[in-house]
């Protein structure tokens, strides 16, 4: 529009002159606007790229990043296993945090002067192991587990880099050799490697698992323990053990044997100690058999009420002669026959019933198989393949069949609770809880058998055993050992199985020793009746009150009108 | 129109500053709430570890009573330091008989 104007009232060139200065003036303004503009753009530009970057940054941070949150030490990264307690809650195995003392051998400087540092504190370490063990080219070697807060102390007070401490559990058993062989233990990493560790592995390593409720009974088993103790050192035997049943459950109450260890240190413990006798060592447990035999003549009914065998005669078998201990001069009843542990008598019987009959007996019992429960400490038993005469006649008296004390233990609660089979068990029934058993005599035989066991303590080889006041009835039985194919005369297993009350039998006692010596006061004597029987008395005489059995009167002394019987 | 104009592009302004805005607020508040759950997340893992650690002195604690409870441990304290001794059962009587028994004395004194 400008130049419009210009043009038409002036010359051309006046006009041009006249405004040039102004189009340069305006030129100079627009290019500075100009510059101006794309300065606070490029500016504007700059600021947003900047703020979306830092908003981009804001929201990686605030939603896509999520910053690890520091943990010290993760309670749950370090394994844990449920505890063991006894049938009243009392602990008998837990597990505690320790701290193990690892290296990194590429940290290390000087291995020398480490190792002497290390040995300084740890002085039971071998230096030369740990002077191999910080050369190494690993970055991660074991020096010591399981530390105690003081070994623990004075390594960190050594200050070398190159060692740390990683938290390890470790199992303890607050109780020391307490029911030792019952337990088991633990290897380092915590799979449990014998005993309850080792049955209930799986259940206890779950996470957040109950304390598995064990049968034993702590004070029982403390009783029992306790009492075998003082008789294998009264005795000088070479080695003992014990089992205490609940006899109308299959519960174990207690379960020990001698030799014992201390599972805290079970690695450092002889292979000898850490048998469980009662549940792996197998004897020829002798006349202790003889109540099955008594059981086999009255299930296949060969015994006529009142009738008396011709056990002062001689009996041979297959050429062997069957000898009895005690000098017999008449014939004499069943219940007599157990009182006086005849071998001829029960010999007699079990002939009579044959051996279909005795083996049938046998297998009902779970003589045949290893004790069905739930450790997989549990021997089978050695049992002869043919079944001539002579077999019968030997193992109707304990003798040509080999089975554990736990597993007899368990033969013979079955001929006591009323003919019941019940597989023991070391874990605690509750109250209604289903059992497993099946009959394996009647309830008449059962009857039978206790009349007759509770004869042999008024009456018979068992008296040593008897308690004022809680109706024992039991069993003695004296058994020579089969070395190298031959029995050692001098060299004993003696037992005795005690049940009681005779009223109402709900426990079971099994004592055995192995190779007691006759001893000041045994006029010599080292069979069963003079040792095993006078610590399953004492066991009774301990463990009774505190089971809840309540004492009677008077004992009152059985008459064997049933089946016959000389007095 | 020049007014318009300005109006118009002042509006675009806000439209455009008012959401980033509200984005960044909404951003920054998201921060803040994640950075406040953190803290408790790791206060959380602070209580559990410090749990652990109550109850392991709790099993320390119950291994200790266990061990002082032993019977093979207090059976030595009793004898040694009462002088008690296992009660034979010769000792003990049932309520029947110590009835007979006082019964039996009271007739005596007589």
């Amino acid at each position: 529009m400008n130049n419009t104007s210009i043009l038409s009232g002036m010359s051309t060139k006046d006009a041009f002159l006249e405004s040039v200065p102004s189009l340069n003036v305006q030129d100079e303004e627009q290019k500075f606007i100009r510059q101006a503009r794309v300065r606070i753009v490029m500016g504007m530009v700059i600021f947003a790229l900047f703020l979306l970057l830092l908003i981009s940054r804001l929201a990686e941070v605030s939603l896509l990043r999520t910053p690890k949150v520091f943990t010290p030490m993760a309670a749950n990264q370090v394994k844990t296993r449920a505890d063991i307690v006894d049938r009243n809650g009392e602990l008998l195995a837990t597990s505690l945090e320790t701290y193990s003392l690892y290296a990194d051998p590429r940290k290390v400087w000087d291995a020398v002067a480490s190792t002497e540092a290390i040995i300084s504190v740890l002085p039971d370490l071998d230096p030369a192991i740990v002077e191999e063990r910080l050369t190494s080219k690993k970055s991660f070697v074991w020096i010591k587990r399981n530390l105690t807060p003081k070994e623990r102390q004075l390594v960190f007070s050594l200050g070398l880099p190159e060692l740390g401490f990683q938290v390890e559990p470790k199992r303890v058993y607050p109780r020391g050799n307490l029911a030792a062989h019952v337990l088991g233990f633990t290897d380092i990493d915590l799979n449990g490697t014998a005993g309850v560790e080792r049955a209930f592995d799986k259940r206890l390593s779950e996470k957040n698992a109950a304390p598995i409720k064990l049968s034993i009974d702590m004070r029982v088993q403390f009783a029992l323990a306790d009492e075998l103790g003082v008789g294998m050192e009264k005795y000088a035997a070479l080695a003992a053990s014990g089992v205490v049943l609940n006899i109308k459950t299959g519960e174990i109450l207690a379960m020990a044997s001698l030799p014992d260890f201390n599972p805290n240190q079970s690695g450092a413990t002889l292979p000898n100690n850490r048998l469980n006798r009662a549940s792996m060592q197998l004897y020829e447990l002798g006349s202790t058999f003889k109540p099955i035999t008594i059981a086999l003549a009255h299930e296949a009914g060969v015994v006529k009420d009142g009738e008396k065998l011709p056990v002062h005669k001689p009996l041979v078998i297959q050429t062997k002669s069957i000898k009895d201990d005690h000098p017999v001069y008449e014939p004499m009843g069943v219940d007599d026959i157990l009182a006086k542990s005849s071998n001829r008598g029960v010999s007699l019987l079990a002939l009579r019933a044959g051996g279909d009959a005795q083996q049938d007996l046998l297998k009902r019992l779970g003589l045949f198989d290893r004790v069905p429960m739930e450790l997989k400490e549990s021997a089978a038993p050695l049992v002869a393949r043919e079944w001539q005469d002579i077999t019968i006649a030997t193992v109707s008296y304990g003798h040509g069949i080999s089975v554990t004390p736990l597993a007899l233990a368990t033969a013979l609660a079955a001929l006591l609770n009323g003919g019941n089979y019940i597989a023991p068990t070391i874990e605690k029934q509750k109250i209604g809880q289903a059992i497993k058993s099946h009959r394996a005599v009647s309830s008449e035989t059962s009857q039978h058998v206790v009349d007759s066991m509770r004869y042999v303590v008024t009456n018979g080889t068992g008296r040593n055993a008897a308690v004022e006041g809680y109706e024992l009835m039991g069993k003695t039985g004296t058994a020579e050992k089969l070395i190298n194919g031959e029995y050692a005369r001098k060299r004993l297993v003696t037992t005795f199985v005690a049940a009681f009350p005779y009223s109402d039998p709900h426990y079971l006692v099994f004592i055995v020793y192995d190779e007691p010596k006759a001893y000041e006061g045994s006029w010599g004597y080292a069979t069963a009746g003079w040792n095993a029987a006078i610590t399953a008395g004492a066991v009774v005489e301990r463990i009774a009150p505190v089971l809840g059995v309540r004492k009677t009167v008077k004992m009152a002394a059985h008459k064997p009108a049933k089946i016959g019987g000389s007095q | 129109m020049r007014y318009a104009h300005a109006t118009i592009v002042r509006r675009s302004r806000v439209g455009l500053i008012a959401p980033m805005l509200i984005f960044v607020g909404l951003l920054v508040a998201l921060y803040a709430i994640k950075a406040q759950t953190l803290e408790a997340k790791s206060r959380v893992y602070t209580l559990e570890r410090s749990l652990a650690h109550e109850r392991q002195v709790v099993q320390i604690l119950s291994a200790e009573i266990a061990h002082l409870e032993s019977p093979e441990r207090l059976r030595a304290l009793a004898v040694d330091q009462l002088g008690l001794q296992p009660t034979p059962t010769q000792r003990t009587m049932t309520l029947k008989q110590a009835t007979q028994e006082l019964a039996q004395k009271v007739e005596g004194q007589r």
